[in-house]
């Protein structure tokens, strides 16, 4: 049976009739029981399920070798300027400012 | 006088889904839309504040958002490795921009220049302001304390009332205020020594400035006054006309802009309006951004126009943990045939994080022929975010910008190389030059995007519009020009081109990029409307946002609407519609929605139940539309509509939902497994709008699809 893919999409035996449609390969007939299939980067793969991720890391799909690789997420440092030579107000500069603003 | 007619004296008007003659009011029109009695007109008049609108109507049948696609004639197969994805959040979002800020040291800074120096002259300062809390005062424009004066614009805590005050001089306090968790429009207008003061177009105050103190020297602050920096909520088209009464200081109304604003004559700042921090008036003043404050596509107008590849385009995410796409094959044609052959590499980038990584780049070569990094040294990293754009070849040769790109905003990058001189372009200003003279480039490579050019240390955030050409030189000899303004096509010699526009399952209000997980995709099995929908298999397929805790969706105190059809096809376990919470913390203050075993709609926030079980069941295998809206603070403040009923069992709570985390399909805190709480079956049509109940008493279901604009 044909399978066809458009831009990437996950191969059907049926198409909608536009253009734009290619051949695709059909799945593999048997996947093991403690495998999965998938539909990615224009191949289906056969694969160990995702290992469940724990704190601060992230298991990812390494295309280019065929396996789960383990990855730190980055480290996020946000930008944050010192404030800018500030004084303290004496009480008859404050006068109109509420508690709030303070 | 009777109201609810058309604007007509005498009998009522009803209005249908296809006709309602007369003129309407904006409160009129809300009515009859929350019953379902509004003509279709195909356009959503609160479109501005959905924040998520999933058609389900993407192409082909079995599209996810995994598959990449090269743009250039070359057709290059792309490699997508670790959980890279893609969406139509990009650079030319038609809805148009604000900035957010958290309200923990948030805040923008410019010069403080006689242009904006506003102290005893006539003046317009207007923006749009959508606060999420009152508990701190919102600075609009100001100066800080300099040890003598001081001068705010500012909407007070507590009460929301605009002021205008300088320090030991008359202040001018509105009589009311602005409105928690909606867009206002606030006008402060003055000429001569009077002072006006307008929300959403009703004047609030009109008085005399009988003392004044100085403007001071201090820096101009946007969302801080000195030490307090606490600004909570989202600001949009700030605009300072120097010089002109805009809106005239006697007028009790105002007519509120519907369109962004412009930088009529005599402004002299306009910012919070784009996809980066910059000042759109003539004088360009350069806008600093401190805290983490953050460029979103989000803002008090409706678009004109569809999200559309051509015309709003796309963008890719790469999660900082191993994301990164690579040419499948090497090829010549994306290096430079001779060491004097011009070439340009560009993108746009919206960094959301930096990597403690020895060198991460956003565009480079396998080869080190050419490498677009980020860091404080050619071929280095560091937390300074400078550009550099060099090739390595025993040592490396290139050229290094000092200027930093701002995280979380969109930067334009230009790296040419005119065939003896190199540059690098910063939004269209040259921000380095010089380099090598050739470039000794030989032989075939791949491009890889997100990634150095040897191995997988990520950028981290959002790239746009990447795009090789060889053979060209774009932008030449250190001119300035205007960043593009749509997205980047295959011009010629254009040997590689990324537009991330390939995404099945997107976002028609462009602020979102969605990970297809599992096989989660496009389906014309079961349909709506218009022929597809998107499928869950109920064993590990999901959709999460990228852009992980969103302020979006951190409905805080208030209004939101949740709406979607569902086509379950089983419902004898539990499964997960959405969930907003923490992926890593069950009891964060999130909303959770899911689908008892028995088919009853339960919600929580954390994991406080607040409608535990719904007293109407959803079926199996038959199309509903379902909606969860929080209304006021009130008994009963949540409310599940079940096919436009609402259902008999109401909900309580005000608990200020801080959580904009998104899970659709999964709960959030087991994404990782196959099957536990994974929905099983279709959804079309989901939309989230925040800060609005588009639905408060009963209203006929939807008849089509939802508008898109």
């Amino acid at each position: 049976m044909q399978y066809w893919t458009k831009k990437g999409s996950i191969p059907s035996t049926e198409t909608d009739g536009t253009e734009g449609w290619q051949q695709a390969p059909a799945p593999p007939a048997e996947v093991p029981a403690d495998k999965e299939l998938v539909w990615l980067n224009w191949e289906w793969i056969i694969r160990d399920p995702k290992p469940q991720d724990r704190a601060g890391w992230q298991w990812n799909w390494q295309h280019e070798d065929k396996m789960w690789v383990e990855c730190v997420w980055g480290v996020v440092e946000p930008v944050i300027e010192p404030l800018a030579n500030i004084e303290s107000f004496a009480t008859d500069q404050i006068i109109n400012l509420t508690t709030a603003q303070l | 006088m009777p109201r609810g007619n058309g604007g007509i004296i005498g009998p009522a008007n009803i209005p249908t889904t296809a006709s309602a003659k007369g003129v309407w009011s904006l409160i009129e029109q809300m009515i009859a839309q929350r019953q379902g009695i509004w003509p279709l007109s195909g356009t959503d008049p609160f479109f501005y504040y959905t924040t998520l609108l999933l058609p389900g109507n993407g192409t082909p049948n079995g599209a996810q958002n995994n598959t990449f696609l090269d743009g250039s004639a070359n057709n290059f197969t792309i490699t997508r490795n670790g959980n890279t994805t893609q969406g139509t959040f990009s650079p030319f979002s038609q809805t148009g921009w604000g900035n957010y800020f958290d309200g923990s040291g948030d805040y923008l800074t410019t010069p403080n220049v006689t242009a904006l120096n506003l102290y005893n002259v006539t003046n317009t300062v207007e923006c749009w302001v959508y606060p999420l809390s009152f508990s701190t005062a919102f600075q609009l424009y100001g100066t800080d304390f300099d040890g003598t004066y001081y001068t705010l614009f500012e909407i007070l805590s507590t009460s929301g009332y605009p002021r205008y005050i300088s320090r030991n001089g008359t202040q001018i306090t509105g009589s009311s205020g602005v409105t928690l968790n909606q867009w206002n429009h606030v006008a402060f207008g003055r000429s001569g020594s009077t002072q006006s003061i307008w929300v959403n177009g009703i004047r609030v105050a009109s008085g005399t400035i009988t003392s004044e103190d100085g403007w001071g020297t201090a820096v101009i602050s946007i969302g801080r006054f000195n030490a307090e920096s606490r600004a909570n909520g989202y600001l949009s088209n700030l605009r300072v006309v120097k010089g002109t009464d805009v809106y005239g200081i006697s007028n009790t109304t105002i007519t509120v802009p519907t369109a962004p604003l412009t930088a009529i004559a005599n402004t002299s700042l306009l910012t919070c309006q784009s996809n980066r921090f910059i000042d759109n008036s003539s004088n360009n003043f350069t806008i600093t951004r401190n805290g983490d404050t953050r460029v979103v596509a989000f803002s008090p107008f409706n678009p004109t126009e569809n999200w559309s590849a051509a015309a709003i385009g796309g963008s890719g995410y790469f999660d900082g943990a191993g994301d990164y796409l690579v040419m499948a094959t090497a090829s010549a044609a994306i290096n430079p045939s001779t060491s004097t052959t011009p070439f340009t590499i560009e993108c746009w980038v919206y960094t959301t994080g930096t990597t403690s990584t020895t060198l991460y780049s956003a565009l480079a070569s396998e080869n080190y022929g050419f490498v677009l990094g980020f860091g404080g040294a050619l071929g280095a990293y560091d937390s300074n975010q400078t550009p550099w754009f060099g090739n390595f070849s025993g040592s490396w040769n290139g050229i290094r910008s000092t200027t930093s790109i701002p995280l979380m905003a969109w930067t334009h990058i230009a790296c040419v190389f005119t065939g003896s001189t190199s540059y690098i372009y910063q939004n269209g200003v040259m921000t380095a030059s010089g380099g090598p003279s050739t470039w000794a480039v030989t032989g075939s490579s791949k491009v890889r995007i997100g990634c150095r050019p040897d191995g997988p240390n990520p950028f981290t955030g959002y790239i746009s519009n990447a795009r090789v050409v060889i053979g060209s030189n774009l932008y030449p000899n250190g001119t300035t020009f205007t960043p593009p303004t749509a997205p980047l096509t295959a011009i010629t010699n254009t040997s590689l081109l990324l537009n991330f526009t390939n995404a099945g399952i997107y976002d028609a209000t462009a602020k979102n990029v969605l990970e297809t997980v599992g096989d989660a995709k496009i389906s014309t099995a079961q349909s709506k409307w218009g022929g597809s929908s998107i499928s869950f298999d109920g064993t590990g397929d999901y959709l999460i946002n990228a852009s992980i805790n969103s302020p979006l969706y951190q409905f805080n105190s208030g209004d939101f609407t949740v709406e979607m059809w569902i086509y379950p096809t089983t419902v004898s376990v539990v499964q997960y519609i959405i969930d907003f919470r923490d992926p890593a913390s069950q009891t964060s203050a999130g909303i959770q929605w899911f689908l008892s075993s028995s088919a009853k709609c339960g919600i929580y926030v954390g994991t406080t139940a607040i409608i535990a079980a719904s007293t109407t069941s959803i079926t199996a295998n038959t199309w509903t539309h379902v909606a969860l809206v929080k209304n006021g603070t009130g008994s009963g403040n949540y409310k599940i509509y079940i096919n436009g009923t609402a259902d008999a069992t109401t909900g309580t709570n005000t608990t200020a939902l801080t959580q904009g985390f998104l899970s659709v399909g999964t709960s959030g805190n087991q994404r990782n497994t196959a099957s536990t709480d994974k929905f099983n079956g279709y959804i079309q049509d989901l939309r989230v709008t925040t800060g609005y109940a588009r639905y408060t008493t009963n209203f006929t279901a939807p008849t089509a699809a939802f508008p898109t604009l």
